[in-house]
């Protein structure tokens, strides 16, 4: 695959906690540029989503100049030290409706399109997309020669379950059609990087198996192909999706795993449960991310979603003094919600560590978050009162100079969000011409952000 | 099989006729099983719409339906992960109705590949094991008479009816080609058997029904989906060889043979676990599993007290459904109950001897709204929520939704300070000002009920220093406290059709649409006439026209 072959080439230094092994030094496979590889090729791109629930505080968020070099508000200065590659997006709207606190936010800001209810009444009630979210539509692009098209993590287990997909999930392939995430940086490791034979023979063995389990993988495919003639429309969808992920898995095994030589196998980060109900999401979140330097440099996925704390999730941020839910907390605390404030600052304290650690690791001449681009934002606007208008949203990542970064973009007259999405998709050269859909349709960018 | 065609006798525009006919008298109560009154042209009323059968839908093995039957498959021990496939998209308060929604996304593929082949060199690598679940001894590497017999025996297992000829030729092919390559019979088998379990057909229920003989272009669920249907809901696994074998002698189309079948799975001992986790779902108890509470705040938590909540609930649904086979509505207002020493010391009543569960009896409450499970997963990490239990009980027990929250909330009026020292002060402005008060309205005075009860379930008649007033009215009822307001949901006239209604949309799948309602109708009948007994009900639910029948699904999705 040339996805690996590719990889390969990178060369590219990790320091760091858990993760940290120096790949070997691979210069003279750079141009001599060091922006693309020997034959021309242009490094890749990468797309990434940090998600968090239950909005902000709106009036500690916002900064309070515009334009380039703008000054860092309060819930943003743990980010000073990525400031350079940070674009802030403030005043722009939800253009979707607000059918449902939360879940409208969600689905609108992840994919600019409508929400869909799901409410036979006399029933609890349920959500989903009604489209790809944003990463999706990425990764069908730039996602199609990695080892994974995608790789979705989930940092606070504390998620509302029961409501349908839209607030468990933030990646989507469409309605009901979610990406889960893995929780645990440990099963992350062992999924990507995979867990060694230490005896030859039985490696040989289970080397042997691999083809034939690629050709029971193109019967079962079949057999989906064929059971999809006999059903109905919605069912023919769902069939589509697990086809789609046969043969993924199919290439999968038709490729080697990363090895050791080439890709610096790192250490487990080893397990990471909660203790005494309290979970441990710095640390969770600081795996992750060293995990996730090392996964985007090897050029095992470029596209990546985080779910850093859930829509309406019950997060007890116990390192800033809660002890309350995060969702309770922001509707409860009265005033000037000091506690909901801090729970913020912790959030982008946890977004700094994993920009840090792209900008910390090297690639060509530049870094990893020269080459990226990362959506953050949220379920809502302000949380308390699940407003969708003066939607909080960041840019991290110059995208191979796509992006512009050091800037605060305020819109004066409640512009559409999606059209950042717009700019985002075309961040990573793709020819898109319009983005979202319904209200959330928009067929321009945020020209704002854009590098000119 | 066409299942593609359009139906005339479908009116799938007659929603709002259905939903009026279901809240009128109708009076059908066609007491006996399987009354096929309820098809075709207009009901007995008059103007009621007619019954039409919900469409099929492939529904996805859950995740417990997944493990019970590899359990049951490849025989125990299987060595499978907790966390080694998805986790069930619950919707609509079941992980049933999920199941029929959502997609194996990538990495579930991936996972199920992984589970499935790992499983089968479980078993292979394991000669005594391999031996017996084989069931013939291979004369050649390749024996291709013992590959195929133990294929069309395994796959009649696995996939829940006979394969066809095209079907057993391609695993046997498959099972010879692995078995030459890797000059080994039982490895060659465990690709085809990693194989058949990484099926669409194994990891779906597909029950897409055949050309129903009495209806004209209805479907009629075959004998063998009969038989998944059956195995799935009573028992929560796959059918087994008897179920399998009545299926193939195609007793599975007549309400007499569902019956039999579905007598014999309740008797099961699996039949109460899968009830229970029925159960569980409606009163959506998973979250006790990880229960987190400030032991600070409250002195009775411990590690492991979720878990023994739930097991407290489900020991007293388990007392009234299986072994006193009893109205289940006394689950409102039963004093005993079942506790551990750590629920003993939470209740305030002495530990049981003998270190597990015992009945007792309790004085401070009166059943399941007194329970620490229900009080605790319909509260905050900190404090009680009488809007979460409120909201619960509307929910779960009388089948009401609850209109959407608002958006743009403005904060509401501060009370005047010393105000707040109580739940019922603190919500005061959500039941006084819009946009707040017509919902919260609906829902607080049922859970201020519930007050005398912590965010852990302990009995307490004081918050912050004041008394805490217990009472309120249930839609126009007044009540002065939680037992009179659990006598007040006994008696119900929501309560029995509502348990109905929940068991049938985990049975089923799906909630039930409007067009089903003549057949749920009869089902709520057969319910109450027996005293609102649960096994009653189950019977009811399998043999009623909504569960045994389909119409396809259609072409738009």
């Amino acid at each position: 695959m040339s996805g690996f072959n590719r990889r390969q080439l990178l060369r590219g230094l990790f320091g760091g906690a858990a993760v940290s092994v120096a790949l070997p030094l691979l210069d003279g496979m750079l141009s001599t540029s060091g922006q693309a590889l020997a034959d021309g090729t242009p490094l890749p791109k990468r797309f990434g989503i940090f998600f968090w629930g239950n909005g902000v505080r709106l009036s500690k968020w916002n900064p309070s100049t515009t334009g380039a070099g703008f000054a860092l508000s309060e819930s943003l200065t743990p980010l000073k030290n990525v400031k350079e590659y940070l674009s802030v997006v403030s005043g722009m709207n939800i253009k979707t409706g607000n059918e449902r606190g939360h879940h409208a936010g969600c689905v609108g800001i992840l994919s600019g399109s409508p929400m869909i209810s799901q409410d036979p009444m006399g029933a609890p009630y349920a959500s989903t997309f009604s489209g790809r979210s944003i990463d999706q539509v990425i990764a069908a692009e730039i996602g199609k020669t990695t080892r994974y098209k995608s790789l979705e993590m989930a940092v606070s287990r504390s998620i509302a379950s029961g409501e349908g997909t839209t607030l468990r999930y933030v990646s989507h392939n469409g309605p009901d059609s979610a990406n889960p995430p893995e929780f645990e940086p440990k099963k992350l490791f062992e999924r990507v990087f995979g867990v060694g034979f230490e005896d030859p023979e039985a490696k040989k063995r289970e080397d042997m198996k691999v083809g034939l389990r690629r050709s029971v993988l193109d019967a079962v495919w079949g057999e989906a192909k064929a059971l999809q003639s006999t059903v109905g429309a919605a069912d023919r969808i769902r069939l589509d999706a697990h086809m789609t992920g046969i043969r993924a898995l199919e290439t999968r095994l038709a490729s080697l795993p990363p090895s050791v030589g080439a890709c610096a196998k790192p250490t487990s980060p080893g397990s990471l449960p909660a203790v005494d109900g309290k979970e441990p999401i710095e640390e969770r979140m600081h795996a992750f991310s060293d995990l996730l330097a090392l996964v985007l440099a090897c050029d095992i996925t470029r596209v990546f979603s985080i779910q850093f704390t859930g829509s309406v999730g019950g997060t007890v941020f116990w390192q800033v003094g809660a002890t309350q839910g995060h969702h309770e907390l922001t509707h409860d605390e009265p005033g000037e919600q000091p506690k909901v404030q801090a729970t913020t600052s912790f959030t982008m304290k946890q977004l700094a560590y994993l920009l840090e650690k792209l900008k910390a690791t090297p690639e060509g001449t530049g870094n990893l978050l020269d080459r990226t681009a990362i959506l953050g934002s949220s379920d809502a606007a302000h949380g308390r009162e699940h407003t969708i208008n003066d939607y909080p949203i960041l840019v991290a990542g110059k995208a191979g100079g796509a992006l512009k970064g050091d800037y605060h973009y305020r819109s004066t007259s409640g512009e559409n969000a999606s059209m950042v999405l717009m700019s985002l998709v075309r961040a990573m050269d793709i020819p898109a011409t319009s983005f979202g859909k319904g209200g959330g349709l928009v067929t321009k960018g945020l020209a704002a952000i854009e590098a000119a | 099989m066409s299942t593609r065609t359009t139906l005339p006798l479908l009116a799938l525009a007659v929603a709002s006729a259905a939903l009026a006919a279901c809240l009128g008298d109708i009076g059908d109560g066609d007491g006996a099983f399987g009354g096929g009154s309820t098809w075709g042209g207009e009901g007995p009323g008059g103007g009621e719409a007619a019954f039409s059968p919900a469409p099929s839908r492939l529904r996805k093995l859950t995740k417990a339906q997944y493990q019970n039957s590899l359990r049951d498959l490849l025989g125990t021990p299987v060595n499978l992960a907790k966390d080694s496939v998805e986790d069930d998209g619950e919707k609509n308060g079941f992980t049933a109705i999920g199941a029929s929604f959502v997609t194996i996304s990538p990495r579930g593929v991936e996972q199920y590949e992984t589970a499935a082949m790992g499983l089968a060199k479980q078993v292979m690598a394991d000669t005594a094991r391999r031996a017996t679940f084989v069931g013939c001894n291979p004369t050649t590497p390749t024996d291709a008479t013992c590959t195929r017999a133990f294929l069309t025996k395994f796959g009649r297992r696995a996939w829940r009816r006979q394969l066809t000829a095209a079907e057993v030729d391609r695993w046997v092919a498959i099972a010879n080609d692995a078995q030459t390559k890797l000059t080994s019979f039982w490895e060659g088998l465990e690709i085809a058997v990693g194989g058949l379990l990484t099926s669409p057909h194994f990891l779906y229920r597909v029950e897409l029904g055949e050309p129903d003989p009495d209806h004209a272009g209805a479907l009629r669920y075959t004998s063998f989906e009969m038989a998944s249907r059956l195995s799935y809901f009573l028992r929560n696994t796959t059918p087994d060889d008897t179920l399998l074998d009545a299926a193939e002698r195609g007793e599975l189309s007549s309400t007499e043979g569902v019956k039999a079948q579905a007598s014999r799975l309740l008797s099961s001992a699996e039949a109460k676990s899968s009830l229970d986790s029925f159960f569980a779902e409606m009163l959506h108890l998973a979250p006790l599993e990880s229960l987190t509470r400030d032991k600070t705040k409250f002195p009775a938590m411990t590690p492991t007290l979720g878990a023994s909540m739930k097991t407290e609930t489900l020991k007293l649904f388990d007392d009234l459904v299986f072994d006193r086979d009893t109205d289940v509505r006394e689950l409102f207002d039963t004093n005993t109950t079942f506790v551990n020493a750590e629920l003993a010391n939470l209740y305030g009543v002495p530990a049981p001897s003998g270190g597990g569960f015992a009945k007792v009896s309790l004085t401070d409450r009166l059943g399941i709204l007194g329970h620490a499970s229900f009080l605790s997963v319909n509260a905050h990490v900190g404090s009680s929520s009488p809007t979460y239990r409120g909201k619960a009980i509307r929910e779960r027990f009388l089948c009401e939704s609850m209109p959407a929250p608002p958006d743009n909330v403005p904060p509401l009026p501060e009370a005047a300070p010393g105000a707040r020292a109580t739940a019922r002060q603190r919500l005061e402005m959500h039941r006084k000002v819009e946009p707040c008060a017509s919902c919260h309205k609906l829902m607080d005075p049922i859970g201020l009920g519930l007050e005398n009860y912590d965010a852990i379930g302990a009995f307490r008649d004081q918050e912050n220093g004041e008394t805490i007033d217990p009472s309120g009215d249930l839609d126009g009822k007044k009540y002065a406290g939680p037992k009179d307001l659990a006598k007040l949901l006994r008696d119900d006239p929501r309560v029995g059709p509502c348990f109905a209604r929940n068991l049938y949309r985990h049975a089923a799948g799906h909630v039930e649409l409007p067009s089903e309602e003549p057949a749920m109708k009869t089902v709520i009948t057969q319910f109450s006439d027996s005293g609102y007994r649960v096994k009653t009900l189950a019977l009811a639910i399998v043999t009623s026209d909504a569960f045994r029948f389909a119409v396809p699904q259609g072409e738009t999705p």
